[in-house]
């Protein structure tokens, strides 16, 4: 790259995507239903989300092996044309690029409370689900099993350590292994407030239009509800909030349907 | 309730931005803290600061310590309404994020600034044999946290252009948050002002050689006159010194110089005489025999006992010394 800056990175960025055509052959990668993880289910389930609220076609296929397939190595990946973008982040900001986000013409001040909302789930939702999965001893053998099955004997040992391996690594870089598990369940029951505040009686979060940030909470907080976990820790958290419970159902009839 | 920090420089009671937000959340909530600017991560049971103890309580992380003043009723934040305080979470989670990766990358990773400024400045600031260790310590532990754990074969040029892209979209987002208001919230300072002015004081007044984030946030004439409404009003003292001695600055940095420099040496010279002192002593060069003083000297000699038999050992040690 050469010396630009990050004002010429985007600028070079907007140029190189064709603007205005959603390709038609646009496909979103998954992994199978039965053994995807609550992260994983989460994180997929927003991105369809999301593509519905842009009104975007697209094809949902399941694969086993969607994880290694990713060009980021995060589910679930989206294929269009000759492009391969990776992660919920990525697509959203590929949409923002050709012109179909629903927040292209928000103001700058809900722009910025978008942003805002979506780091808060970034780095309060993901990572207590992360640590509840896979550093909670009890909980971690069955996330290993329920993560390794889908492989053959001793690549389901060897994989789904590796994958522990990695959360745990993640998790200690951003601090999260000094938290007890009460901690945890505190930051997740204050993000939930914070986002059942946020939420009031408006049917979505920003602007009264369908963002990003429902999206995100749609899928993690679905994905908590729906789930089989272990113990409903977390699922009794979300219960409180009557009106999170009530988005969760509107955006399913809304927009699933 | 006594702090351990960060000692501070440039204006500032601090120069870390964890130990500046606990700081700055004090002087808004009004509470009396006591700060102990200690400069020894040993004393800290994370190795890190800032660290709070109040009786038997010590606790570590800005976050967690601005819970606990909030809890003992020092609350900035008593008249934000529900929403408000989600969007002061949303808001600092967005800063944590976003923001504050980049000021660890200039400050730890960009290689300019890491040897001709973080480093010297710790070094100094550390006790003696921790200044050799530490700054390698937070630096690599940067690395950590900015990669997230992972081992990716980006460049840091890569993720220099990504960090401060987004440090960039950040420092104009909270720009337009702030808009022409003296504080976030109205008229007076919340947690959220406490932790955006802990980490744009720092890119603010950090004398960096190489500062492209100071350069960024020059942009933005609200935010900087933000910080400096802050620095004015709440720490006022740090200012003042400042302004006491700007003579005297240069002249004492000098003696702080002399003064470790005259310290390495005696060090040194101090620590060739006991190698050559031991190698003589261990290699038969020298030998030293101590011969018990026979009984009838004892009893012939002076009520200074010790003494005389000190003198007589070092007799001995003469004699056959060679």
């Amino acid at each position: 790259m050469a010396a630009g800056g990050p004002v010429t990175e985007a600028v070079i960025a907007a140029m190189s995507t064709e603007q205005g055509v959603w390709p038609e052959n646009a496909e979103l990668y998954e992994p199978c239903k039965d053994t995807i993880l609550l992260t994983d289910a989460a994180s997929c389930r927003s991105t369809e989300a999301y593509l519905r609220f842009c009104g975007l076609a697209h094809e949902v296929k399941s694969r086993r092996n969607a994880e290694f397939m990713s060009p980021t190595g995060k589910v679930p990946f989206l294929t269009a044309d000759r492009e391969l973008i990776g992660d919920f982040q990525g697509i959203a900001s590929f949409i923002e690029a050709k012109g179909f986000s629903t927040s292209a013409n928000f103001e700058m001040k809900d722009r910025a409370e978008m942003k805002a909302y979506l780091s808060l789930i970034e780095n309060s939702l993901i990572p207590a689900e992360l640590y509840m999965l896979w550093w909670k001893k009890d909980w971690a053998v069955r996330t290993r099993q329920q993560y390794g099955c889908q492989y053959p004997v001793p690549l389901n040992l060897i994989l789904s350590y590796r994958k522990q391996w990695q959360v745990c690594q993640y998790l200690k870089a951003a601090g999260w292994h000094r938290k007890t598990e009460r901690e945890v369940i505190d930051e997740f029951r204050r993000t939930c407030q914070a986002l059942s505040e946020k939420l009031g009686n408006n049917r979505f979060f920003i602007n009264d239009r369908p963002t990003e940030v429902d999206a995100l909470v749609f899928g993690h907080l679905h994905s908590v509800l729906t789930r089989y976990l272990p113990d409903d820790s977390l699922s009794s958290v979300v219960r409180t909030h009557k009106n999170l419970e009530d988005f969760v159902m509107r955006i399913l009839t809304d927009f699933f349907q | 309730m006594e702090v351990l920090s960060w000692s501070g420089d440039w204006n500032l009671p601090s120069i870390d931005i964890s130990c500046l937000e606990v700081l700055a959340y004090a002087k808004f909530a009004g509470c009396p803290l006591r700060v102990n600017q200690c400069n020894n991560p040993r004393k800290s049971p994370i190795g890190e600061f800032p660290v709070l103890q109040s009786g038997e309580d010590v606790l570590t992380t800005s976050s967690k310590i601005m819970d606990y003043l909030r809890e003992k009723n020092f609350n900035a934040d008593y008249q934000l309404t529900a929403k408000q305080g989600a969007d002061t979470l949303a808001f600092v989670s967005l800063v944590h994020s976003k923001l504050y990766p980049a000021i660890s990358f200039t400050f730890w990773m960009d290689d300019k600034n890491y040897t001709k400024f973080t480093r010297p400045w710790y070094a100094h600031r550390l006790p003696f044999p921790l200044n050799y260790f530490v700054p390698g310590r937070i630096s690599r532990q940067t690395r950590y946290q900015i990669s997230e754990g992972m081992y990716s074969e980006e460049t840091d040029d890569v993720l220099e252009n990504k960090l401060f892209k987004d440090a960039l979209e950040c420092l104009k987002l909270l720009s337009t948050m702030l808009d022409g208001k003296e504080f976030f919230f109205g008229d007076s300072p919340t947690t959220l002002d406490a932790v955006v002015f802990a980490h744009l004081a720092v890119i603010w007044k950090a004398p960096l050689p190489n500062n492209k984030l100071f350069n960024y946030l020059q942009g933005y004439d609200n935010l900087c006159m933000f910080c400096g409404r802050i620095l004015q009003r709440y720490f006022p003292q740090a200012q003042q010194e400042e302004q006491q001695q700007p003579s005297q600055s240069s002249s004492a940095q000098d003696d702080t110089v002399d003064s470790t420099e005259k310290r390495n040496k005696w060090l040194a010279l101090g620590f060739a005489g006991l190698a050559m002192t031991l190698y003589a002593l261990f290699s038969g060069l020298v030998q030293v025999e101590i011969t018990r003083v026979g009984d009838d000297d004892l009893n012939e000699s002076t009520p200074d006992m010790s003494a005389f038999t000190f003198r007589g050992q070092e007799k001995d040690g003469e004699n056959t010394t060679e």
